[in-house]
């Protein structure tokens, strides 16, 4: 079988698409319900710490190039412990695509798609991440840097638009809740980082060189999160905690806002198109994860025969996941959020210290 | 493998065709109604409400429907009521023919005894509806406010339209305050926010087709001026235009306004200064117990008209008007703070975030379990300081010898 390769810079502009999408808008309301207007200091405290494991998975990966993290669990762990830790990342990956997919379909459904059956949507967007699957993580991953120019788009009207309404106290006083509850509320961002920490097990095996990776990787990360904080920090100065935490898609009420000059009072239809994009490549990402997972699990060799079954299977997920949008919103609090930072935090984590006591980290790869 | 992939490409844009066709959600524009303006009163039996609508017209056609009227031609007015405003929106389409958008509409008129009764159920309308921007602008009729869907604005047509250019003037007199949909919806969601909303009002204005005094007619025009001041939801009063400007000096809602001063050197004539990126900072000190606030206006200004002759050197004249312009804002302030504090007792200048925010410890152990028995007591130092640079064009005021 043939190894896809993608360049280091296709796999630096991955990273903030695999952190955009339901950060921006969806996590920072599941957040602000908890931490209020801290919720921007929260989730920089969170990707500060997400950066750290995000680094530990890559210097892991960095001892076993060739091997996706599900190989090389199996080498350390076990088939059958590798096995289970595969079953459980293909479980994740599912779960991931389904939120990322609502993600998008929230926003068609809730502001421009009100009539159209909501199954349809999700049909005709599993369809299209499938033919993006089916095309190929390097297809995808070159995509990725439209989907990186699209972001910083929507970053650049929404910042513009909205700039004449910021009220500075609105996130003031810092650290309102206190910053032991920053640091503890912190890891619903895992929601969104997990994605980027354990789908770089799959991609890491992919690179074409991996010399500097660890210091790309880092630099992906930072830009992702500076991208993403801009976001809360702007809704809670415009909207103001309270109204934001009414919200079922933050970021679109704060796109409701924006107005530039009274020429262009309104584009939200434009910047979610922008927007449409890096969420895609999220959702193509987190399905192409599941099927490598299930494929490495099960030792199926062929593509398509995974990927019209687990279409189904995600066409079921994202439907009932997505279908009452406060459940959806309500499932992303609890338990999502927990899951993932456990899984974001805890596998690297312990697969590190199984590869330190098994010696397996004694051997540096020079570059690396 | 080339084959299948092909396969899939080709039932994708098949499959694509059916259904990416829009059937659900297809909206022709010429059969939409998009309105323009809307004027919300209470209905004529308890928790029903009334909906009028400003629709542009843009085929000029004649309404016949004896609930629907035609302002000249260029828009469709109709009133429905219902249960729910919803129920009433719903209800316009049997008598408008087309079913109503309101991603076009530029101002929400609200009456007044609605007002009173509370605006909830309008706030939570609009922020529902995904088709209405949150800039859009939010005014408090005196009266009924289906009358001022009918008035016109200015010298614009359709007023629904022209509501957006007398809206974007209104820090020029700086006589009402800055009310959006934004600015409602946020400080009723906070706990200690109270809205206060701009005031609309309808004034007779002549109207002359041709040089002839016979063409002259009279109408009303919509005015902006003055604000509606609020205690969460339901409305308690008015602030007159000077009182409403005092307070926008301290939200930072004035540009290029206009300050005039009796300046006794002109022979108590009048001087204006224009002022320009005036800001205020306000600073809070809890003592015993109770917050005091200091106010500074700062800003640059400029003389643009005087009114008298005067022996005195152009800079004599800026350092003594600035005296009076100083004078004027604070005093400006302090009547309205004496208005919002003691008359009414309702925090709309958001002193409360502005303790939370610079003196939190006090704010967590106690005041913000009694900020409303605690707002009457605090106390306002207003400073201004306006830098008057510019005389325009003059380099010397008008002397008469």
């Amino acid at each position: 079988m043939t190894i896809a390769k993608i360049d280091r810079m296709q796999y630096f502009f991955m990273i903030p698409n695999l952190l955009f999408g339901k950060a921006i808008g969806i996590t920072a309301g599941v957040m602000v319900r908890k931490l209020g207007a801290d919720t921007w200091l929260s989730m920089t405290i969170g990707f500060v710490i997400g950066i750290i494991f995000m680094l530990l998975m890559v210097y892991l990966c960095s001892k076993f190039p060739d091997k996706t993290v599900i190989e090389f669990s199996k080498q350390l762990l076990g088939k059958w412990v590798g096995g289970a830790i595969g079953v459980l990342l293909a479980l994740f990956f599912i779960m991931a695509y389904a939120t990322s997919a609502n993600t998008m379909l929230l926003h068609l459904s809730e502001y421009f798609l009100q009539q159209t059956p909501f199954l349809l949507i999700c049909i005709l967007y599993i369809l299209l991440c499938m033919y993006g699957v089916f095309m190929g993580i390097e297809v995808v991953v070159r995509f990725s840097l439209v989907g990186f120019i699209m972001s910083i788009l929507i970053n650049v009207t929404m910042l513009t638009g909205t700039s004449q309404d910021l009220r500075p106290i609105n996130i003031l006083p810092l650290m309102d809740k206190g910053l032991l509850t920053d640091i503890t509320g912190s890891y619903y961002i895992f929601g969104d980082i997990s994605m980027a920490i354990l789908a770089a097990g799959f991609l890491y095996p992919m690179l074409n060189k991996k010399e500097k990776v660890r210091r790309i990787t880092f630099w992906a990360m930072v830009t992702g999160a500076c991208m993403i904080i801009v976001w809360p920090l702007f809704e809670t100065m415009v909207l103001g905690p309270d109204l934001m935490k009414q919200s079922v898609v933050v970021c679109m009420r704060q796109i409701r806002c924006a107005q530039l000059t009274k020429y262009l009072p309104r584009y939200e239809l434009i910047m979610v198109s922008f927007f449409a994009f890096g969420m895609l490549v999220q959702s193509v990402a987190m399905f192409y994860c599941a099927k490598h997972c299930i494929k490495q699990v099960a030792g199926i060799k062929k593509d398509w025969i995974m990927i019209i079954p687990l279409a189904v299977v995600l066409v079921i997920a994202t439907y009932f996941m997505g279908q009452d949008d406060n459940n959806y919103i309500d499932f992303l609090s609890f338990p999502y959020s927990q899951i993932c930072a456990a899984l974001g935090i805890g596998l690297p984590l312990f697969l590190f210290f199984t590869a330190l006591l098994r010696g397996k980290l004694k051997k540096r790869k020079k570059g690396c | 493998m080339r084959k299948i992939r092909m396969l899939y490409l080709l039932l994708f844009i098949i499959f694509s065709t059916f259904i990416f066709s829009g059937c659900w959600d297809l909206r022709e524009i010429n059969e939409l109604g998009l309105v323009t303006a809307v004027g919300i009163d209470k209905g004529n039996s308890p928790n029903r409400y009334s909906v009028t609508v400003q629709i542009a017209n843009p085929t000029s056609q004649k309404s016949s429907d004896n609930k629907g009227s035609q302002q000249g031609n260029e828009v469709w007015i109709g009133t429905e009521e219902g249960a729910s405003l919803f129920d009433a929106v719903r209800k316009l389409v049997n008598i408008s023919s087309r079913r109503i958008m309101w991603a076009h509409n530029n101002v929400i008129i609200i009456g007044e005894s609605m007002a009173k009764e509370g605006i909830i159920p309008i706030v939570d309308y609009f922020t529902h509806n995904p088709e209405l921007r949150l800039k859009t602008a939010i005014v408090i009729a005196k009266g009924e406010a289906k009358n001022y869907i009918t008035a016109k604005v200015g010298m614009e047509s359709p007023s629904g339209v022209s509501f957006i250019f007398l809206e974007g003037y209104r820090a020029l007199t700086a006589e009402s305050v800055e009310s959006h949909m934004l600015e409602v919806s946020t400080e009723l969601e906070n706990e200690y926010g109270n809205p206060l909303i701009s005031e609309v009002s309808l004034k007779e204005a002549t109207m002359q087709s041709g040089s002839e005094d016979s063409k002259k007619k009279s109408s009303e025009t919509i005015e902006l001026s003055g604000a509606a001041l609020f205690k969460k939801d339901k409305m308690l009063g008015w602030l007159s235009p000077e009182e409403a400007r005092g307070v926008s000096w301290m939200l930072n809602e004035t540009d290029d306004t206009v300050v005039t001063v009796t300046d006794p050197e002109y022979g108590n004539k009048n001087v204006a200064v224009e002022t320009m990126n005036v800001r205020a900072k306000i600073k809070s000190e809890v003592i015993n117990g109770i917050p005091h606030f200091s106010v500074h206006i700062s800003g640059k200004g400029k003389i643009v008209e005087e009114d008298g002759t005067t022996s005195q050197s152009m800079s004599e004249v800026k350092e003594y008007a600035e005296k009076l312009v100083d004078k004027k804002i604070e005093d400006e302030i302090k009547n309205s703070m004496e208005v919002v504090q003691k008359k009414y007792g309702v925090d709309v200048l958001g002193f409360a975030a502005i303790v939370h925010a610079q003196n939190k410890r006090e704010w967590d152990n106690g005041l913000k379990y009694k900020w409303q028995e605690i707002f009457p007591q605090i106390t306002v130092i207003v400073s201004a300081d306006i830098n008057i640079q510019s005389s325009v064009l003059h380099q010397q005021p008008m002397k008469i010898f």
